[in-house]
């Protein structure tokens, strides 16, 4: 690899490249990074002091607190208790909501990866065809196709009748009396096209000679597949995982549409309820510090595992 | 394209067993699922267009064919419902203001940070990502009690959805221009500056046009991630004049959907389907252009 | 501030909270201070409360003790004070020209042809605004700036609160003759607002049981106590649902006991209606919303505790000519020994309106008797008190089908049916964690 003459050349280039003056670079960064400081840094403090803080004398309406010196704890230790005891307010709706989402974003996978898979090495001349077809469905509002599913899904909506007609069922199941298999389907079908896009761009660069390399060097196709296509895929398979299962957290009307009851809840819908209740909006501000937090680990080893790809891409 | 390898010309034909594990070798597979997905996204997309014609209110019973609810009905059809009509009007409000701030906000991002090596860049692409990847929830319930409780002065409505909406759709330029970048390297901008352009003069003349495709692409995302997006617009929203179609759909599914919220899609699908084919034939003639201009690495 | 001008925080404490807080940033939290713009009043730790109704008070006259502005009681009427800073328009004032009149309205709440008329008239524009429940409502009125001109629709428990928060504007009388002229005489000055100062009445309504009677073959009506249905074996599983209201779904609870005192509740009764309500939750995995209008007749619950005007609003979804012969509601406050809830909502015009003559006028028109007759027949299925709206005419004009008279509201239900009105704040709070724990299912 001639990766150090390479390196002398950019270095010397370098040097000459007096031609962006200091900072020149960094202020087009500029805008952006402050955008994001003021309404996606900063808000945090401000549900910071919502957490912290009172209410009003009134309408019991949250009063922030703006100096930390100040801030009352009980608002976050009635979250913190109620989220880890078993009899705790939002106890069920946290193990609710890790158990669905790790089973939809689960599904996700199963679906996306062989789609994807097939989308980007078998479709043949027909690629064109179900690459529109994968994204025709976004041309009419996410919302309405929701809609749409709560028709088919009626106890005598078109889903029982087809399954009822064929057999398939001897009589209709009640779709939307808060069935979790409902809402799990519900789940996949929002965002299972986010865990397709990344493996497909992926599984579309892999090089058709390294996998030609695979075959002529012995591998049987699984073989092929299992040492080749798949650790290809692995980054793209992970970031899939993140921008497919962290949305999933704060999804909270997929829940409201298609099951609504207790059984069934998310965390995200206790944040929903716990915001129109002026005396539990702090709570839904404590809700979502945790939510954060617990967040910030899968996030963290995204990002890491992200830039570390990205390095090595450029080595 | 390799159309055969993986499954290759049987030099040792796989036994059953090897099938078995390896079930992408099964070509039958591969077909079944796809078209199954394809199936299960679109089955509802056609229902929701069939009974956009439906003549009674109920969007699950077919009940015989009409207009009604495009023209007929004089409170609640599309050409008759204002709150309907304005819905529509501040999606494409909101969705076009977000993608003329987003996406040169984003772009002049993903351009700074593929040069800018050193202290800051690090944090600052940490920070775009992670805007990322947090939930929708999250950045709306903070920038809802920001507006409503630190800048009271920006209050609830279009501005705010607005905020909103471009921390949401930030870092899909960065991260769709940035992708770019890396693939065009760096050869193109040392040769402009080899050949003495000023650095202004290099990414206006040498970058940003073979940045187009990608630039064009964000805006499209963008736009269409604003349009369809309903956690955000729903939280910071104000009063029915901000009120967009998604919300519009969410609150008649609860309380009591009629087949006007399937005629707006309806005749929204018909719109981007006619944009979008418009797009890719202007597409294809750029591409082409493009392919001239740029020779491939 | 530094620790050392705080001698009550530990160092410990300070450096525990700056560690919580990440930085400490007090002058800051000045500034946010300032431009928060809520002029609100002081923090509340949500401590003792020493209540101050019953006597004089800033916000108004009579009423009980339990919050900081006198609770209106059936026994004990509350008079508002009108403030300076909050006055009556004056009366013969012309109508804003060209204006557009923001309404804040509950979902199918105002009918577009009342309203479409009103705008002819007027040669103005109203902007409906729907919230689907009270304290989303509430919340738009309350968040910021907001310039909301009327709402159709404030529960009587919101009103007292509202108005001391300075969110309603007092009503000019003279603007609005339809009050005295068409509605019935115990709405001309009501208990939560005597002299009808602050509140015109809008919809009238009694609580009860909605029902498919082709699945639950029960005679609901004939029971002694119709209440035991939702605890019964034959309350379907799956499709029996509740209303998703702290106050309706808990006084339910103590209505079955024949418990009528659901304005007083001690703190063992509020339990122990939670503790039956999660046993009917868990029995029949029932769902907790407001929209018995299309799911009764849409077959999505068989039976829901329900408000009446929302049993009217299920005939404006059904087909026309369409009797519905197997929906069928009840309200126990009919049966001898059962109590019921009876209940109105209220017109309000509010404080931070820019068209405060045409709202009045609006209201005015609503209260019109054809107009009323027209609102509640064709959209929002929610009668009003008014005085020509008597059952006779109601089921004799077939707008209600006979066997669902039960849903038609008399003068003469008020007088038997219990109200649910606002809560000491304490107990408004206990309620609300009930509720959310019914809610989450725990």
């Amino acid at each position: 690899m001639p990766r150090s003459r390479r390196a002398q050349r950019q270095a010397v280039l370098a040097e000459r490249r007096a031609w962006s003056p200091r900072g020149f670079w960094q202020a087009f960064a500029a805008p952006a990074t402050m955008y994001l400081l003021v309404f996606f840094v900063f808000p945090f403090y401000v549900v910071l002091a919502i957490t912290f803080g009172g209410v009003t004398s009134i309408l019991r309406e949250p009063k922030p607190l703006w100096n930390p010196l100040e801030w009352r704890p009980p608002v976050m230790s009635f979250t913190l208790s109620n989220l880890v005891h078993s009899d705790g307010l939002y106890y069920q709706a946290f193990i609710h909501t890790i158990l669905f989402v790790v089973i939809a974003t689960g599904l996700c996978l199963l679906i996306g990866y062989p789609f994807a898979y097939f989308l980007a090495r078998r479709a043949g001349r027909f690629r064109g065809l179900f690459l529109v077809l994968f994204f025709a469905p976004f041309w009419i509002s996410y919302m309405l196709r929701m809609l749409a599913w709560i028709s088919l899904l009626e106890d005598d909506g078109y889903i029982n009748r087809f399954l009822t007609a064929t057999g398939i069922l001897s009589k209709p199941y009640l779709w939307l009396a808060g069935k979790p298999v409902t809402l799990i389907l519900g789940l996949v079908y929002g965002y299972v096209p986010y865990m397709i896009l990344p493996l497909f761009a992926t599984l579309d660069r892999i090089h058709p000679s390294l996998l030609e390399a695979g075959r002529d060097l012995g591998g049987s196709p699984a073989r092929t597949f299992f040492r080749v296509t798949l650790p290809q895929s692995r980054q793209a398979i992970l970031a899939g995982f993140v921008v497919c299962g962290l949305p999933m957290f704060g999804d909270y009307f997929t829940q409201q549409l298609l099951a609504n009851t207790s059984g069934t809840r998310m965390i995200a819908n206790s944040v929903f309820d716990a915001l129109s209740q002026p005396i539990f909006v702090a709570r839904g501000a404590a809700l979502i510090l945790v939510l954060l937090v617990l967040l910030i680990p899968p996030i963290l080893y995204y990002l890491r595992s992200t830039n570390r790809a990205a390095a090595e891409g450029l080595a | 394209m390799s159309a055969q390898v993986g499954m290759g010309v049987p030099r040792s034909r796989p036994g059953l067993l090897g099938r078995l594990a390896n079930p992408w070798a099964q070509t039958r597979f591969l077909w079944v699922v796809a078209i199954g997905y394809v199936l299960w996204t679109i089955i509802p997309v056609v229902e929701a267009v069939v009974f956009s014609f439906n003549k009674g209110r109920s969007i699950s019973q077919w009940q015989g064919f009409s207009l009604r609810w495009y023209t007929g009905d004089p409170d609640s059809s599309v050409l008759h419902s204002p709150a309907l009509q304005q819905a529509v009007f501040q999606s494409l409000k909101l969705a076009a203001v977000t993608a003329i701030i987003a996406v040169p906000l984003g772009v002049a991002f993903a351009i700074s940070i593929h040069h800018w090596r050193g202290f800051g860049s690090g944090g600052a692409n940490f920070l775009m990502l992670f805007s990322f990847v947090t939930p929708e929830l999250i950045l709306a319930v903070s920038l809802f009690l920001l507006v409503t409780h630190a800048f009271g002065f920006i209050g609830l409505g279009t501005t705010a959805q607005l905020i909103g909406l471009v921390v949401l759709g930030l870092a899909y330029p960065v991260v769709i221009v940035r992708a770019r970048l890396v693939g065009l390297g760096k050869s193109y901008e040392e040769a402009a500056m080899d050949l003495g352009a000023s650095p202004v003069r290099t990414l206006g003349r040498v970058t940003v046009p073979m940045l187009a495709p990608s630039i064009f692409a964000s805006l499209a995302i963008v736009f269409a991630i604003s349009l369809d997006d309903f956690v955000v617009a729903y939280q910071l929203s104000k009063d029915a004049s901000t009120q967009t179609v998604s919300m519009f759909i969410y609150g008649a599914a609860k309380t009591g959907p009629t087949p006007a919220s399937n005629a707006i899609g309806t005749l929204m699908l018909t719109a981007s389907t006619l944009l979008i084919l418009c797009t890719a034939m202007l597409l294809r003639r750029s591409n082409r252009k493009q392919g001239k201009m740029v020779p491939p690495v | 501030m530094s620790p050392n001008q705080s001698p009550n925080l530990s160092r410990r404490d300070f450096l525990r909270r700056a560690a919580l807080a990440g930085v400490a940033l007090p002058s800051m939290s000045a500034i946010l201070a300032a431009c928060g713009g809520g002029a609100q009043s002081t923090v509340d730790t949500g401590g003792s409360r020493n209540g101050s109704g019953g006597g004089a008070n800033p916000f108004g006259t009579g009423g009980i003790a339990g919050a900081d502005y006198p609770l209106a009681r059936l026994e004990a009427p509350v008079t508002w004070t009108v403030k300076s800073d909050n006055p009556v328009i004056d009366s013969g004032l012309k109508a804003e020209t060209g204006a557009t009149v923001r309404v804040l309205a509950w979902p199918y709440y105002l009918a577009p042809a009342v309203v479409k008329s009103f705008e002819k008239a007027n040669n103005c524009t109203v902007e409906i605004t729907e919230g689907d429940d009270m304290d989303k409502l509430l919340q738009k009125i309350n968040s910021g700036q907001s310039d909301f001109d009327i709402m159709f629709g404030m529960n009587v428990w919101a009103v007292g609160r509202s108005i001391a928060a300075g969110l309603i504007r007092p009503v000019n009388l003279d603007y609005v003759p339809n009050l005295a002229a068409n509605c019935w005489d115990q709405f001309q000055s009501p208990f939560y607002d005597v002299g009808s100062q602050f509140s015109l009445p809008y919809s009238i309504w009694n609580t009860g049981i909605f029902w498919r009677n082709d699945f639950v073959k029960d005679d609901i009506a004939g029971m002694p106590n119709p209440y035991d249905i939702f605890w019964s074996p034959d309350a379907p599983k799956d499709k029996t649902h509740l209303l998703s209201n702290a106050q309706d779904v808990l006084s339910m609870a103590m209505f079955w006991k024949g418990n009528s005192d659901i304005n007083n509740a001690d703190a063992a009764t509020l339990a122990q209606a939670k503790t039956d309500i999660a046993q009917v939750v868990s029995a029949t995995n029932a769902q907790f919303d407001h929209v018995d209008y299309t799911d009764v007749p849409k077959g999505r619950a068989y039976l829901h505790q329900s408000w009446s005007g929302n049993v009217g609003d299920a005939f404006v979804f059904l087909p026309k000519g369409d009797q519905a012969l197997n929906l069928s509601y009840y309200w126990p406050g009919h049966t001898d020994g059962v109590p019921g809830n009876v209940d109105n909502d209220c017109i309000v015009l509010l404080s931070g309106g820019k068209a405060p003559v045409l709202s009045h006028m609006l209201a005015d028109w609503v209260l019109d008797k054809d107009n009323a007759y027209e609102n509640y027949t064709t959209w929002t299925g929610y009668q009003m008190p008014q005085k020509t709206f008597t059952p006779d005419l109601l089921v004799g004009n077939a707008v209600v089908p006979e066997h669902l008279a039960s849903t038609v509201v008399t003068e003469d239900d008020f007088k038997k049916g219990f109200r649910e009105l606002e809560l000491p704040t304490d107990d408004d709070a206990a309620w609300q964690s009930a509720y959310s724990a019914l809610v989450a299912g725990v």
